[in-house]
């Protein structure tokens, strides 16, 4: 992209995974996505003719503070790829459906954490991009606080959350150009609010009793790429 | 695709010639689409955008072809037809240009079938994006008088003795054409089926030989400063030999640059020659050189920054902000 004038671009994905019992097969698929993940978008842009000079990916495994203690969160640093491939798939394998507790999950502390990664300041042009796979509704902010290992500086309420993030015309603590949120999960709560508010997002809804279709893996990945 | 125009007193005889080019960035999956058109009381010069992000989701109905991809083309064919019915005189009715977009679109989404991408929900999810820029010329009493109409980062722009300048300000937050390049901002406005928009619509007078087009931002996106667009434009021409010669070398030029689809429609007028273009464009041409151009390879961010806000009154002065 804009060899002749010498134009960068970098990417960070941060890919924040529901990890609890009730994933399941679901988790399986999500994990073959995301180690197909370089590959697939490789091959997208080549397709489009644009190129990534950088891209980095973290991961963050969720389940439930209460239920699950310090297996609550798990959260990697930005991994280079393809140089790191070996790490990112050592990361991805190990991550294990269990766990949960009830059917709500911790996931808006997840995005909280994903919000508040040390996103890249490198390249002429930068993105990015958070994309978070749920099988159900976030718990409200702070329902597992009464867990030791609850984290001190979460925002404390779902209005702090979006303050964080920043709704139109609002800043938040992401870069406002450079940020993307692809959520995959149910149309409901939270998740519901989030579309309603937030600035550049995009949910593509998960149905009740459905895995994660191959369509629906593939208008994520169209729509990093075309964003990029 | 260029058209040379005859000698004479109306606006078909004020326009030199018509400029033109659509081109893919990748063969068969262009989302551009562009429209001109002249007769004696009017010319319309025109880019859409279809939005490949937001609009990538595909119609099994027509072709499997993307949301973006029939956007762009369905208002096109909507400023066509609404074109046709200008008539010599008077304002053009924005209403009607606006229900004949929307005929359009629904029109698509009526025979496209389900959307691939239709279930996406949130702020980046939009049915049929497009982006649109319009310039609309007629005769006036100083001039030609020029009604912009634009939606999204497409833009307009002139290019005449004093240098380019951008005349319609992008949807993207307030971000200036400096910043643009670097920020890669989501659009804050875009045609679409599925919410609100705006089709912001300004008017100037062309009081002098001018060059005026429409440019999708594929045009202007990939350079690390805005004033190696204008040098772009201004050195293929000054290469040229012919009109033909120099819409082919710019769209080439552009295209080693380009990340994207990139397309232009645009005349110049009251020029008399595609020679008298280039003689009244070349001390610019040289001035932009060596203002701005030479050595620039070597300057570092701040450095580009600083000739960047040098230039850019000069490239704003007849900036429309919706």
């Amino acid at each position: 992209m804009g060899s002749n004038y010498g134009s960068t671009y970098h990417v960070d994905i941060c890919m924040v995974i529901d990890a609890t019992g009730s994933m399941g097969p679901l988790l399986n698929l999500v994990k073959s996505n995301a180690l197909s993940f370089y590959g697939d978008l490789k091959a997208r842009m080549a397709a489009k003719d644009k190129q990534v000079d950088k891209l980095r990916v973290r991961v963050i495994a969720f389940r439930d503070y209460l239920a699950d203690g310090k297996d609550a969160m798990l959260l990697s640093d930005f991994l280079e790829l393809p140089e790191q491939a070996p790490e990112f798939e050592a990361l991805v394998r190990g991550i294990q459906p269990k766990g949960g507790g009830d059917d709500p999950e911790d996931s808006l502390e997840a995005l909280g954490y994903a919000i508040k990664s040390k996103w890249t300041r490198g390249g002429d042009k930068r993105r990015h991009v958070i994309v978070l796979w749920s099988d159900d509704v976030p718990h409200d902010l702070g329902f597992g606080r009464a867990a030791p290992n609850y984290p001190s500086r979460m925002a404390k309420s779902f209005d702090e959350l979006t303050e964080w993030w920043g709704a139109t015309g609002l800043g938040g603590v992401m870069n406002p150009n450079d940020k993307r949120l692809l959520i995959y999960a149910p149309n409901k709560g939270y998740w519901n609010d989030i579309m309603g508010v937030w600035d550049n997002t995009l949910l593509f809804p998960s149905e009740a009793g459905k895995g994660l279709e191959e369509t629906t893996y593939s208008a994520i990945l169209d729509a990093i790429a075309n964003s990029i | 695709m260029a058209i040379e125009s005859a000698a004479g007193s109306g606006l078909i005889q004020k326009t030199d010639f018509l400029f033109s080019f659509c081109r893919e960035k990748q063969p068969g999956e262009g989302e551009d689409s562009i429209a001109y058109a002249l007769n004696e009381c009017r010319a319309m010069l025109a880019v859409f955008d279809g939005c490949g992000g937001s609009g990538a989701g595909r119609y099994p109905g027509l072709k499997g072809k993307t949301g973006a991809y029939l956007a762009a083309r369905a208002a096109c064919a909507a400023w066509m037809d609404w074109f046709e019915t200008l008539g010599p005189a008077g304002e053009p009715d924005q209403e009607l240009l606006r229900q004949r977009l929307m005929d359009y679109l629904r029109r698509c989404e009526e025979n496209g079938g389900e959307d691939s991408g239709s279930k996406l929900l949130g702020s980046m999810s939009r049915r049929l994006p497009t982006t649109a820029a319009v310039a609309l010329c007629s005769p006036g009493r100083s001039g030609i008088d020029v009604t912009l109409q634009w939606a999204g980062d497409s833009r307009i722009y002139l290019l005449d003795g004093e240098g380019l300048a951008q005349l319609t300000e992008d949807d993207l937050g307030g971000l200036d054409a400096m910043q643009n390049l670097s920020a890669d901002a989501p659009l804050t406005n875009a045609i679409s089926l599925s919410r609100d928009f705006s089709i912001h619509s300004a008017r100037l007078t062309m009081g002098r030989p001018g060059l005026l087009f429409a440019a999708t931002d594929g045009c202007y996106g990939y350079f690390s400063t805005p004033m190696e667009f204008e040098h772009l434009l201004l050195s293929t021409l000054q290469s040229a030999p012919n009109i033909r010669a120099w819409e082919q070398s710019l769209a080439d030029a552009i295209g080693k640059a380009a990340g994207d689809d990139y397309s232009i429609s645009g005349a110049a007028f009251s020029f008399g020659s595609f020679d008298n273009v280039k003689r009244q464009l070349a001390r610019r041409c040289d001035v932009v050189y060596r203002t701005y151009i030479y050595g620039l390879e070597s300057c570092s961010r701040e450095e580009k920054q600083q000739l960047w806000e040098h230039y850019k009154p000069h490239y704003e002065r007849l900036l429309c902000r919706p």
